[in-house]
């Protein structure tokens, strides 16, 4: 990089201009790291001089010398730069030319006239073109132009079309006009050689004083093709061969610069314009002749997109379109281009797939709710169906089931999330309890793998189109299977069924009071009532609040919603038939789910009660869905982890569920893991329950336990 | 460590019937179709009543398509028709046992079990007959494990064990099936079976409890009716407080026939019908009932085995479109057909117990009038068999009741006075659904617990004297499904209704 610096001038005591000042500072502009030296000795020392620098100070002191008319010295400074200026190196060219010139008139002023012919005649033949600088004096410039008409010739040069020509190897470029080159006289090389067009190279004898004429026309071989596109960033391609992508342009904003595409043979190609997110166009396109040709108006591309809201169950789910993170903005995502897309919303609650051939012009809103996934991490289909067309048949099959969604990851996914864990069918069925233990801490590693809540195997069922699947949630040990028929609507309608099923009712309302039905007696009729409820058996519950029922189903309907606060009965009295008000004070108790019920996917209960655990708001609730979560669990074999929430309920002991139900549950647990002596603690404390019930609907768990008992031959 | 757990999804297809039979012919339809098309028209039959014609097609299925996957089904829709349908029990078995022995994988095959568990068990009170049942039924869960027909083969399994007067076992088979099967269909029937066995043990508020959960809203409306007139039964005697009446009449709709006396017999049909007899007549209670059949000189009326209303004319029990059976013993080594029949009751096999206004006792004949015996020398003017083919014999002299199992044994009695009642002047007994026995005085209704200790007696019904509902000279009474009484009563010539 040149600096700018002090012109020497200014460092010095005025006196008598050099007449080659601006040479001098020319030099001084060219050579900065030198002058610097001499010029600021507090300036901090910089990298050794270049040899040219060296020279330049020699030409300098020539030149001063020549100045100062002390030309045998100045004759003699520019011959010792002339032996070490390099010819070849083009900055150093332009010293020697001047060296040469300085010393040739420096010659002929000591009057050596043969030394000025020579000097010129080598400053000719390094430089044809030189000028001398214009204080020479006509003498010595008619020297000059006498060497030159020995020494240079010319040619004038043509090129059609005009371009670039290498002269010399030396690129110049000619233009519509000849440009006329001097040259040293003798055999020159003259080449062109462009793109599109066949190369071309000649030699030229140029004769000393004489201007060859050399014009030379380039054969076109190729078309070009020139096109600009809007949007950019259009790939072009000619019979589906890429040509090139159009890059942003600067002169119109919508509008890219042009692309320009070569040798192109004459013919009639298909061009087509595409770019993702916009219709493709293909045009013909017919190539007659070698020449450029150019698109006048820019190549539009339509875009082709559709509309997507996606409407969140969830706020802080992560969003993945075609499995790149959209991060949780549903906003963030509003188009989808043409084609088939995967929107893929997870938590680690659940997870929305929609899988989909979007057109342009769609508009949709996917409302995106939550479901236990399933991956499907085996695949087993029947002969002749592959194993893609299997699990699409599976997935679109169940797609309409709420509990849970059936999905199948990525290729890649899979592979990463089975690496070290070896899974087949086997894995799924097998019995041993190292198998179970094995599908606990599996399946869980897995599905965690995956971002799923569970896994799934899918095989075939024997028969043709039937399907076995087999599921398995997180950390659970026994999986369940679902046997359907593909092409039975019914079948088909019963799996989304069995998987769609909600989590059986876990609370209840209960007035504390046994209530009846009772042929003729219009209400429900009092059995049993807890003391301080304000009722006895015989009495009739006629209304609530001043509307009337005729049946148990309608007086629990009526109370429905309202627990916890006082609601106004009238109640006709046993006794006498008077009627009176009494205030009931309904209350939501916990109820079970049956601990083996084939009509219930326990796996995926197991996911749903482990949420509404996580989301219970009341002690009740987070009573029934612990209570509940226990059950499923030991359903599911992890009876470790079902005795640890039962271990942490407190119910009190009375009709319906309580106390004694979870002494009985936890003997269960305990029987299992072969806590013998704690088993019958348990159900020892279960049997002497006299009304609790393994559900509000029974039976009783003091007669169960009771049963237990009597096989370990335990005393009552 | 159990298996995965199986949860089979309707692994049957069904097929629309899209066209008859005869036009299968046009079409290219594999042997499979074929059955399969004629299945389902046979069961379209047996749903619309025409069972001779489903007959016909299951019979084809079977014989002709033996090797298709639903000759098992067609045959047991046979077995079932000839059990559930035709009463014919024989033709029942022969068909479950044909399944067993030729398809004993199949579907059908554990209801094949059932089948032969219930005609064991319809038949018969014995105790080591029922236990026979049991075993059949256990069949099932031992051999197939965890099929669909598991929690009805335990339930008839308890039913089995109640029938034959085991309370804790059926109880405890119960709770098992209400624990392990909750939503399966026969829940309903298993909250029925342990609320009866809890009534018979004298757990009332227990057995109501029980009775309510079967009236739960998936129940079929058979189930919940016998819950609803179980729950009224209990009501009206352990609910209702003791100085309010255990029935009440009311003058409004409490009346159901015209002038009427001199009822010797009413008698309620398990379908709802009721009938009562005069000496000349037997007449229908509602004009809905069927016609009952022709009688010369109507005695008494009973339901038979099947509920089948049977006229006592003199010594010949009749019915409707059947044969009539003449009840003769021999007597000086001739048949003397009996006559002046007063009073017949029916066992679960098809016997009858038969006793005229004379001194012979209680007769048994077999289902088709062959004289077995005498079941009792004692003097009878009513009888009545409860569910366990125990026998209620009123010895209206005597004003006592004997208490007699199936094989003629006494095992109890209600002696004309006890504890909280004296029978002043009996006309006329009869068993509750629960068990308990009803005494019909001339002025009031007492009821009993017959082996109930220390005594039987559980409460007695009157209406005041004043009340249009009073009893003055009451001759017979019935209950209908809903527990409602029907009294015939000369002095009022009326039978009216309590409830």
């Amino acid at each position: 990089m040149l600096k700018k610096f002090a012109c020497i001038n200014d460092a010095r005591p005025r006196r008598r201009q050099p007449r080659h000042l601006g040479l001098l500072c020319a030099f001084g502009l060219a050579f900065q790291p030198s002058l610097a030296l001499a010029q600021a000795p507090s300036q901090a020392p910089t990298a050794p001089a270049p040899a040219v620098n060296i020279n330049a100070s020699l030409l300098i002191d020539g030149m001063r010398f020549y100045d100062a008319a002390r030309y045998p010295d100045a004759i003699t400074s520019f011959s010792r730069a002339i032996d070490l200026l390099n010819a070849g190196d083009p900055q150093q060219r332009d010293l020697l030319a001047r060296a040469y010139e300085y010393r040739a008139r420096a010659r002929y002023v000591v009057k050596d006239t043969v030394g000025t012919e020579l000097d010129f005649t080598l400053l000719l033949r390094l430089r044809p073109d030189y000028q001398p600088a214009a204080e020479m004096s006509p003498r010595v410039l008619a020297t000059f132009v006498d060497v030159k008409k020995k020494v240079v010739g010319e040619m004038s040069l043509r090129l059609s079309p005009p371009g670039e020509l290498i002269v010399d190897g030396v690129s110049y470029t000619v233009g519509s006009e000849p440009l006329i080159m001097p040259v040293v006289a003798g055999e020159h090389t003259v080449a062109a050689k462009r793109r599109a067009y066949a190369p071309v190279e000649q030699k030229i004898l140029v004769v000393a004083g004489e201007t060859v004429p050399v014009a030379i026309t380039l054969e076109r071989t190729s078309a070009t093709f020139i096109v600009r596109t809007a949007p950019e960033g259009v790939e072009v391609l000619f019979d589906g061969v890429p040509k090139g992508v159009t890059v942003k342009g600067t002169d119109r904003p919508d509008v890219s610069a042009p692309l320009v595409i070569q040798d192109l043979a004459k013919g009639t190609y298909v061009t087509r314009y595409q770019r993702e997110c916009y219709r493709p166009l293909e045009r013909p396109l017919e190539i007659t002749q070698f020449a450029d040709s150019e698109l006048l108006e820019p190549i539009r591309l339509d875009p082709s997109v559709a509309k997507v809201t996606l409407r969140m169950s969830e706020p802080n789910a992560t969003i993945y379109v075609d499995g790149v993170s959209k991060g949780s903005n549903a906003a963030e995502v509003t188009n989808v281009c043409e084609g088939e897309h995967l929107i893929d919303v997870r938590s680690p609650r659940g997870r929305f797939i929609d899988r989909r051939f979007w057109r342009t012009g769609d508009v949709e809103t996917l409302n995106v709710v939550l479901r236990p996934a399933f991956a499907i991490v085996v695949n087993v289909p029947p002969a002749g169906v592959s194993a893609t067309e299997f699990r699409n048949l599976v997935e679109r099959g169940l797609a309409g089931a709420r509990g849970a969604l059936i999905f199948t990851p990525t290729e890649e996914e899979l592979n990463a999330a089975r690496r070290p864990d070896e899974l087949s069918a086997e894995f799924f069925h097998g019995t041993s309890t190292a198998a179970a233990l094995r599908r606990s801490e599996t399946g869980d590693r897995v599905a965690a793998r995956l971002g799923a809540q569970g896994i799934v195997a899918i095989e075939s069922g024997g028969r043709p189109d039937s399907v076995q699947m087999t599921l398995l949630a997180a950390g659970s040990s026994e999986p369940e299977v679902l046997t359907f028929d593909l092409n039975d609507q019914t079948s088909r309608a019963n799996a989304v069924t069995a998987l769609t099923t909600d989590v059986p009712t876990i609370l209840r309302l209960s007035i504390d009071a046994l209530v009846v039905d009772v042929a003729s007696v219009p209400g429900a009729v009092v059995v049993r009532a807890t003391q301080g409820s304000g009722l006895v058996p015989g009495d009739v519950i006629v209304d609530v609040a001043g509307t009337s029922v005729t049946s148990v189903a309608e007086l629990m309907a009526r109370l429905n919603g309202q627990q916890g606060q006082s609601v106004p009965v009238t109640v006709r009295s046993a006794a006498g038939g008077a009627t009176r008000s009494v205030s009931l004070v309904p209350r939501l108790v916990p109820d079970t789910i049956p601990l083996a019920d084939r009509h219930l996917l326990y796996n995926g209960l197991l996911l749903r009660l482990a949420e509404a655990l996580r989301e219970t708001r009341t002690p009740v609730d987070a009573t029934a869905a612990r209570l509940n979560l226990a059950i499923v669990q030991m359903r599911l074999g992890r009876w470790g982890e079902a005795a640890g929430n039962l271990e942490q309920l407190r119910l009190p002991d009375g009709p319906g569920v309580s106390a004694g139900t979870v002494a009985y549950l936890l003997g269960l647990c305990y029987d299992a893991v072969g806590r013998r002596a704690d088993a019958v603690a348990s159900y020892t404390t279960a049997s002497k329950s006299a009304d609790s019930m393994l559900s509000l609907k029974g039976p009783r768990t003091a007669a169960l336990a009771q049963e237990k008992l009597q096989l370990a031959g335990a005393p009552r | 460590m159990t298996r995965p757990a199986q949860v089979t999804i309707g692994l049957m297809a069904t097929f629309a019937l899209l066209t008859g039979i005869g036009s299968l012919h046009s079409q290219n339809l594999s042997r499979e179709e074929v059955a399969r098309l004629q299945y389902e028209n046979g069961r379209g039959h047996m749903r619309r009543g025409n069972y001779a014609e489903g007959l016909k097609d299951f019979t084809t299925v079977a014989d002709s398509y033996p090797e298709s996957t639903l000759a098992d089904n067609a045959r047991l829709e046979i077995s079932r028709y000839y059990f559930d349908i035709a009463d014919d029990p024989a033709r029942a078995l022969k068909e479950a046992d044909e399944i067993l022995k030729r398809y004993p994988t199949s579907d059908s095959a554990p209801y094949a079990y059932l089948v032969q568990g219930e005609v064991a068990m319809e038949r018969t009170r014995r105790k080591e007959d029922l236990e026979k049942a049991v075993a059949t039924f256990d069949r099932v869960p031992g051999i197939y494990k965890d099929v669909e027909a598991v929690p009805r083969a335990n339930y008839l399994a308890a039913e089995a064990l109640r029938l034959a007067q085991r309370p804790a076992e059926a109880l405890a088979r119960y709770r098992r099936i209400v624990a392990g099967y909750p939503s399966d269909p026969v829940i309903p029937k298993a909250h029925i079976g342990t609320g009866m066995v809890l009534a018979q043990i004298g757990d009332a508020v227990g057995a109501m409890e029980e009775f309510q959960f079967a009236r739960d809203k998936e129940s079929l409306p058979e189930d919940t009716d016998v819950a609803l007139g179980r729950l009224t039964v209990l009501y009206r005697l352990y609910v209702r407080p003791p100085q309010i009446s255990a029935f009440t009449y009311s003058a409004k709709d409490g009346a159901v026939s015209g002038r009427t006396n001199d009822v010797q017999s009413i008698v309620f049909t398990p379908r709802g019908e009721g009938y009562f007899t005069t000496k000349s007549a037997i007449m229908p209670l509602a004009a809905r009932s069927e016609p009952p059949p022709a009688t010369l000189k109507p005695r008494a009326l009973a339901v038979d085995r099947r509920g089948r209303l049977v006229a006592i004319d003199a010594g010949v029990l009749k019915q409707r479109d059947r044969a009539s059976l003449t009840l003769s013993v021999l007597q000086n080594g001739a048949n003397k057909v009996l006559d002046e029949v007063v009073t017949a009751a029916s066992f679960k096999n098809g016997d009858w117990l038969v006793a005229s206004d004379d001194d012979r006792g209680i007769q048994r004949f077999g289902p088709n009038g062959k004289h077995m015996g005498v079941f009792s020398t004692a003097r009878t003017s009513r009888l009545a068999i409860n569910e366990f083919d125990e026998v209620a014999a009123l010895d209206r002299d005597a004003k006592t009741v004997r208490i007699f199992d199936e094989a003629g044994k006494a095992v109890g009695t209600i002696p004309q006075r006890g504890t909280g009642y004296e029978l002043k002047n009996p006309v006329d007994i009869a068993f509750d659904a629960l068990g308990h026995l009803y005494v019909l005085e001339r002025t009031a209704v007492l009821v009993f617990v017959p082996r109930k200790q220390p005594s039987a007696f559980v409460r007695a019904f009157t209406e005041p004297e004043t009340s249009p509902g009073a009893l003055r000279k009451a001759t017979a009474f019935a209950f209908d499904s809903q527990g409602r009484m029907y009294i015939a009563d000369d002095n009022a010539e009326k039978i009216r209704m309590y409830q």
